[in-house]
């Protein structure tokens, strides 16, 4: 039970509604929404998270050079594997975008201790993350 | 019925054809961007909202891919991947004569 609320606890942490408004909050009081004091990496931080660092203007595509650049801090990679079918149109569209080599990739990895499956595109070439998300607490892609 | 189940039973699926159907539609489930969502019927209860209609068909698919393909919501690439996925699945049971129903039979019989 613990592990669904600290999972529950880090998908909230990048909500980025809640996180705007704890860097709103912190810039008037250096404090998050709750009063609870916050440092100035954390503002900082919350402030990435809302604002991606490669949004591609009216794409819809965002692009992260590591998955920390996403998750942050206490996110960690497990294992990966490949997924086994992906459609022309979603690589076209991403190699509009950044052209390379883009593959589909299911991770397992754990979020501050909890484990997590994320899924993304990823761009061999470029080292580029697109839309990474998490798709299910535990590992079930990896568990047959 | 929960994929992760779905995957371990697939050594009890004797037909290829079936075999090759219900791995695009675990596919299709994966790349959907939903939190938990890992239930067959869930899914395809999703996909019928999107579409609009409660016919899932490869023209259905094929449509809203068309679409949608460059809509600018963050979720909409994901979307197409689990809808092209599931549009394969349609087309490969349209070329081997093989209904819907008769896959979700084969996805119960599990």
């Amino acid at each position: 039970m613990e592990s669904i609320y600290s999972v529950a606890d880090a998908i909230n942490e990048f909500n980025p509604v809640a996180n705007l408004w704890d860097v709103a909050a912190y810039a008037f009081t250096g404090k998050d929404r709750f009063g609870n004091k916050m440092s100035q990496g954390q503002a900082y931080l919350k402030a990435a998270v809302v604002l991606p660092i490669g949004k591609i203007g009216g794409s819809g595509i965002n692009m992260f050079k590591s998955l920390t650049a996403k998750f942050g801090p206490g996110y960690s990679s497990v294992s990966v594997m490949q997924g086994k079918y992906m459609g022309i149109e979603v690589g076209q569209k991403l190699n509009q975008l950044s052209p390379g080599v883009w593959s589909k990739v299911y991770e397992a990895g754990t979020l501050n201790g909890a484990k997590v499956e994320t899924h993304y595109f990823y761009n061999a070439t470029t080292g580029e993350y697109a839309n990474p998300f998490i798709k299910w607490s535990g590992w079930g892609s990896f568990n047959h | 019925m929960n994929i992760e189940y779905l995957e371990n039973n697939l050594l009890n699926v004797k037909d290829e054809k079936y075999l090759t159907v219900i791995n695009f539609i675990i596919d299709a489930i994966r790349d959907y961007p939903e939190y938990e969502l890992n239930d067959t019927a869930k899914y395809f209860n999703e996909v019928r909202k999107i579409l609009g209609t409660n016919e899932i068909t490869s023209i259905t698919l094929k449509d809203y891919i068309d679409k949608n393909a460059n809509d600018d919501n963050e979720n909409n690439i994901w979307i197409v991947s689990s809808l092209t996925s599931l549009f394969e699945a349609f087309d490969f049971m349209n070329l081997n004569k093989i209904s819907f129903e008769n896959v979700l039979k084969e996805i119960n019989s599990l």
